[in-house]
């Protein structure tokens, strides 16, 4: 933990990523603070990245949230963190952002194990595992809430959920907005 | 011909300049960034070349006729190329020529929308953050180097003045969001709860909030409208009878314990209503004081009807969906139900707790729902509970008529005690206080659903309020009709007063007494004062109830438990009294009923808003504080999501109920003869009819007249019944259609299916036939009537 070059974002960049994200000027200046002091020494913001353990010490992502590593997963590349993916991995997150892009990003964290494109039993199993917080989950209950899902969801009987079928269900739903929502990216 | 030529080769000459200059520039990852800088290049070099090229187009009509061609078809190769990668050369172009033809100047204009709105909605796009600047650097290149062009020439200035402000208008529009973000109070002490509790205790601090935002918008309207003009512009305390303290009651008025009854000094203050003077007009500004003091009573109702009507349409437009929520439960729980603001490892751990309680409760719901238990015993005890509700509730409603009259009794003797002064308030706050753990415990009887119990619990103790209320109230109608009674002989004894005190003076001396003492006259018991004055004590009352209940019921409790737990006998923390939760629809419901009373109130006594407005400032860093020591988060969780239009419809309910006392005791009482703007008129909605006469012209008293005849008020109402009907025919409409619409796309997704597992199975069967003659080709069919079989949505092909 070190402190990067202490470049601050100049005027057109702060405004260019105020029209590219849902963030307001403040919060983009706090992730900018936050990230400066996580990165490495000596490097400018724009080159650094974060790996994934580094990025785990925000208090959003910390041991508590059961999805932080599919979160991870779906917001870096090659497994780093760009300043930039920081900015859109919050911009998504964040109480103004619309329910497309949220519903879109939801979907991509909840197909989990093949990332076939398609969240399919498997994937349902190991997130209800993760909702559940343990492993040990019994079989019946796990079949049984399985069946539920795709009946209520799955429309065209592939035993799947496309993501189609996910935006309907969740297009519906008065909770999915308020919460898959984190404020706060400050240390 | 040749000049064009001789232009392309320039540009394409000059292009490469620029790209051998790139590499001394400062590093930088993005083509188009390169490009972009190229275009600015660009643009100067060809500002330049354009004087020269202007004045070769004015010789040579024909050449300019070739080149407009020659223009326009480059003009729609660019477009081809800007559809796949906009390349930067090809774009500068036609750019800057004054003398495009308009129909590709209303091809560019169709461009810079489109591009324009590319940039308002890249936001939205799930793209990594790399394209997006990509595009829209590109975009706003584009927009530039158009706009630019198109705003040059005569005529197109006002075009380029309107994108130039649209441009302003859009950077302020983010400024001031950004303002309004900062400026909002307590956005850190509410995202501290929300990532400890949870958005269902927040969901509270929000409320309050709100509530506290609207208060300050009453409070400014009262203040700056009635009590302001009142104080500078009025005449002052002491120099008319409503506004002295009288005699009688002087040597007391600066008691703290008279004051803490809100009378003396305070009671002949610009709080209540008595204060006011019924003069038409005061000051220098003629300011109308009564008609500005009914006309802010009738608009805090207005408003704030308003404001939560706009509320509760905001969180119904949420909903989007048509309500079927109950098709998706298990969905929802699946990919909802984890928080993701929650920050601390016991929240999660409740959390995880909750969701496996509530995975295992909806499991066996679907699987109760086809059982069936002894429905007589049940049925028999829900009737028996609420029986003895219906009993409670009565028995709460009688005891209160009962005090209050005690208390009438009371305030005509002397030497009452301190209990005897404040049993109201006190039995109604033990009442509010004791009464729904009771409806709790006669409720588990009954056995129902935590959800519907919790139902039935919220409507018994909004029952009780609501009576508690109501009654308070009709105890109160008793105490003013008396007062009124009163009046004539009041009246009569200060008209002989002051009729003897000024004759007697006329046989004494020869000059004139000074007029009566205000402190002398002799005054009537003001009924609207008095009823102002109950408001105020109940509301105080409830502030402090509801301050000391948090401190005992929860601080000193988590002390208690903490401190004790080292020697006790059982575990203290995980046992009996354990920490407390916080109660949230309790808390909720009591924000409701004090605004209802704020209501209810502020039209007899205006400073009643002011002191509610305290009380939720302080209230809000109190209970801040006490959640965050003293409470723990939910065991089980209730969603806070649709109970939010809920507490919104009982706050419009509570706000009609408010409203009526209100407007009975205006149209119907008359006004106290000498306190309060209203003095001396037949019924206060009469100061209407006098400003109507005295300050607008005629014919407005004559539209007004016919308005407000019955025979166009009652058709409007009958229209508005009629439209009411029809809309709702309408909207009944809507939802079957629309249910019919799903079932017939379900029905067509059903037979999709049927029809190609049809298929499948009449390939695979003829590929078998086939097959019987071609051994070789037998595994190669089977495999692809397996691939056919499990790909649904790609065409079968043979």
């Amino acid at each position: 933990m070190g402190q990067c070059i202490r470049h601050p974002m100049t005027w057109e960049e702060l405004e260019e990523y105020q029209a590219l994200t849902f963030l307001t000027r403040n919060e983009i200046l706090c992730i900018h603070d936050t990230f400066c002091k996580l990165c490495p020494r000596g490097k400018y913001y724009k080159e650094a990245t974060l790996t994934m353990d580094q990025i785990s010490s925000l208090p959003a992502l910390r041991q508590v949230n059961p999805f932080r590593d599919r979160i991870c997963r779906v917001f870096s590349h090659d497994d780093v963190f760009s300043f930039e993916d920081v900015l859109g991995m919050a911009s998504v997150f964040s109480a103004q952002a619309c329910p497309s892009l949220k519903i879109e990003y939801a979907f991509r964290i909840y197909a989990d194990i093949n990332e076939n494109g398609f969240i399919d039993e498997d994937d349902l199993q190991c997130i209800i595992q993760r909702l559940l917080n343990t492993t040990d989950v019994g079989d019946d209950l796990l079949k049984n809430l399985t069946k539920h899902i795709l009946g209520e969801s799955d429309l065209d009987n592939d035993h799947m959920l496309s993501f189609a079928e996910f935006e309907h269900a969740m297009s519906k739903s008065p909770d999915f907005m308020n919460s898959f929502r984190i404020h706060s990216w400050g240390l | 011909r040749r000049s064009h030529e001789s232009k392309r080769e320039e540009k394409e000459g000059g292009n490469t300049e620029i790209k051998a200059r790139i590499p001394q520039r400062k590093k930088d990852i993005r083509r188009k960034r390169r490009e972009v800088f190229g275009e600015d290049e660009w643009s100067k070099a060809e500002k330049s070349c354009n004087g020269k090229r202007k004045r070769d187009w004015k010789t040579s009509h024909k050449e300019q006729k070739e080149a407009k061609n020659r223009e326009k078809q480059i003009q729609r190769k660019k477009e081809k190329q800007l559809k796949k990668h906009s390349s930067s050369p090809s774009i500068s172009n036609s750019s800057d020529n004054e003398f495009i033809a308009e129909e590709e100047m209303a091809h560019i204009m169709e461009q810079v929308e489109e591009k324009k709105k590319v940039i308002a909605t890249i936001r939205n796009k799930p793209w990594p953050m790399m394209k997006k600047l990509e595009v829209l650097r590109e975009a706003q290149a584009f927009v530039e180097k158009f706009e630019g062009a198109l705003g040059k020439g005569k005529g197109k200035k006002f075009y380029a003045y309107k994108m130039m402000m649209n441009k302003k208008w859009i950077k302020f529009k983010r400024d001031f969001d950004n303002f309004k973000t900062q400026c909002i109070p307590w956005e850190m002490k509410i995202k501290e709860i929300e990532s400890h509790f949870g958005s269902s205790v927040a969901s509270y601090f929000i409320f309050l909030r709100w509530m506290y935002g609207v208060n300050l918008v009453l409070f400014g309207l009262i203040f700056g409208l009635v009590i302001i003009p009142e104080i500078l512009m009025g005449m002052p305390y002491g120099s008319i009878p409503r506004k002295t303290v009288p005699r009688a009651e002087e040597e007391k008025a600066m008691d703290f314990s008279v004051l803490w009854d809100f009378e003396g000094y305070i009671k002949y203050s610009a709080l209540f209503y008595g204060y006011y003077n019924n003069q038409r007009t005061i000051g220098w500004l003629k300011y109308r004081l009564p008609m500005a003091y009914f006309m802010v009573g009738v608009s805090v109702f207005g408003y704030s009807l308003m404001v939560v009507i706009r509320s509760m349409a905001s969180n119904a437009q949420e909903n989007t969906g048509e309500g079927n929520g109950d098709n998706f439960t298990f969905s929802f729980k699946m990919f909802t139900s984890w928080d993701y603001l929650i920050g601390n490892t016991e929240t999660a751990d409740n959390k995880y707790a909750s969701i496996t309680t509530s995975f295992k409760e909806s499991i066996v719901d679907e699987q109760e729902s086809n059982k069936e238990e002894n429905i007589h015993l049940t049925r028999f005890l829900r009737v028996l509970a609420n029986f003895l509700i219906i009993c409670c509730l009565c028995g709460s409603g009688y005891l209160i008529y009962f005090v209050v009259k005690r208390s009438q009794e009371f305030s005509k003797m002397q030497n009452v005690s301190w209990y005897e002064r404040n049993e109201v308030e006190i039995v109604m706050s033990l009442l509010g206080m004791f009464c729904p753990p009771l409806f709790e415990t006669i409720a588990a009887l009954e056995n129902y659903h935590p959800r519907i119990g919790l139902k039935w619990q919220l409507g018994r103790i909004f029952a009780l309020f609501l009576g508690n209320l109501y009654t308070f109230l009709l105890a109160l109608m008793d105490d003013v009709h008396l007062k009124l009674s009163n009046e004539e002989a009041i009246k009569n004894i200060t008209h002989w007063t002051l009729f003897n005190y000024y004759n007697a003076s006329m046989w004494n001396e020869s000059v004139t007494r000074p007029p009566l003492h205000p402190a002398d006259v002799p005054r009537g018991s003001c009924w609207e004062t008095t009823v102002g004055i109950e408001f105020v004590r109940l509301t105080v009352s409830d502030i402090l109830v509801t301050f000391i209940t948090i401190l005992l019921g929860d601080f000193l409790r988590a002390c208690f438990v903490r401190f004790m737990n080292y020697c006790w006998c059982w575990d203290l923390e995980a046992g009996f009294p354990s920490y407390s939760e916080f109660d949230i629809s309790g808390n909720v419901l009591g924000l409701i009923f004090n605004q209802g009373m704020i209501w209810m109130g502020s039209f007899y006594a205006p400073g009643l808003v002011g002191i509610n407005v305290l009380r939720l400032l302080t209230s809000m860093y109190f209970q801040c504080w006490a959640v965050m020591s003293s409470n723990v988060p939910h065991e089980r969780v209730f969603k806070a999501s649709k109970s939010n239009n809920f507490y919104m419809g009982l706050l419009l309910l509570v706000l009609f109920l408010s409203l009526l006392p209100v407007a009975y005791t205006i149209m119907s009482l008359p006004p106290s003869f000498d306190c309060g703007p209203f003095s001396g008129k037949n019924r206060m909605y009469d100061v209407i009819q006098e400003t109507i006469e005295n300050d607008f012209p005629a014919f407005v008293s004559k539209i007004f007249g016919y308005i407000a005849n019955p025979g166009l008020i009652i058709p409007a109402i009958l229209l508005m019944a009629l439209a009411i009907y029809y809309l709702n025919s309408v909207s009944k409409g809507l939802a079957r259609a629309n249910t019919q619409l799903r079932k017939k796309i379900q029905a067509l997704r059903e037979a999709e299916k049927i029809n190609k597992s049809n298929k499948a199975s009449a390939a695979m069967k003829s590929l078998q036939d086939t097959n019987n003659f071609k051994n070789t080709n037998q595994l190669q069919a089977t495999e692809e009537g397996k691939l056919c079989w499990n790909s649904p949505l790609t065409p079968l092909q043979f």
